[in-house]
């Protein structure tokens, strides 16, 4: 493993962080989806963090699965909207415009974080390779 | 018998450089992990092996064979660092501990370097 392990787990965490900024995205883009594939309002979704264990525990992360957030629907009054239920009312995603803005600067520094370790172990590689330089 | 083999400083400084990058996957496992619940960050006590190899009255070959078969260990932090998720990673302490690590990695690396000048001045001019 060696310095190229620290690359390995650094690029995980990248990979890792990436999928979180993904679901953001979809989550904002989708915040006033009322109908998905399956007929139903769109649901927050939520990705899941799991360390990955390799040589001595040093594995890294990965996103072990990517789950709907089941808090309640936003319940909003609008009768002639085609989805809405028989009291008039229609079920909009759970999705917090500023929670997602939030969570996306989380990620963003988290990743920022993984593109640091990265970049201290590829220059110390650079400098162990240039001592074979004779 | 091969000269850098039994040559302390530079067999010393090959170790730390490992236990240094094996610090180095650590420091980058946590960062990895700063957004994982109940993550528990790891370090690499190197410092102490290399100071265990080195204590005591032995003689060279004594301390090189203890220097080489020496094996570092990454441990996790008991304490959890508690945020309101679980999360075990200071992002703070993380970037810390990868700038010393990193001047370290440089430090070892400047005197390898300076070794292997050592050893090749002595070739160059021990003969012709």
């Amino acid at each position: 493993m060696g310095l190229l392990g620290t690359l390995n787990i650094a690029a995980s965490g990248m990979t890792a962080e990436r999928m979180w900024m993904d679901t953001i995205s979809s989550n904002i883009a989708n915040a006033n989806t009322t109908r998905t594939a399956d007929g139903t309002p769109f649901r927050r979704q939520l990705v899941v963090f799991a360390e990955r264990a390799g040589v001595q525990g040093l594995g890294g992360v990965q996103v072990s699965g990517v789950v709907d957030d089941m808090s309640e629907l936003r319940l909003v009054y609008e009768p002639s909207h085609p989805d809405a239920n028989a009291d008039g009312y229609v079920a909009y995603p759970n999705v917090n415009v500023v929670t997602e803005m939030v969570d996306l600067i989380a990620a963003s520094r988290a990743y920022e974080a993984n593109v640091t370790a990265f970049e201290a172990a590829k220059a110390a590689y650079m400098r162990t390779l240039s001592l074979l330089q004779v | 018998m091969d000269i850098l083999g039994t040559d302390l400083t530079f067999n010393l400084l090959a170790k730390s450089l490992e236990g240094l990058s094996l610090r180095q996957q650590a420091v980058a496992q946590n960062l990895a992990n700063v957004n994982t619940p109940g993550y528990r960050r790891k370090d690499v006590l190197f410092e102490d092996v290399l100071q265990a190899a080195l204590a005591g009255p032995k003689s060279g070959p004594e301390v090189l064979r203890t220097l080489q078969s020496a094996r570092f260990e990454v441990v996790e932090e008991r304490q959890l660092y508690l945020r309101n998720d679980l999360g075990g990673v200071d992002l703070d302490r993380e970037a810390a501990e990868l700038a010393k690590t990193t001047l370290r990695i440089n430090a070892v690396l400047n005197l390898l370097g300076k070794r292997i000048a050592l050893y090749k001045q002595t070739i160059n001019e021990g003969g012709f």
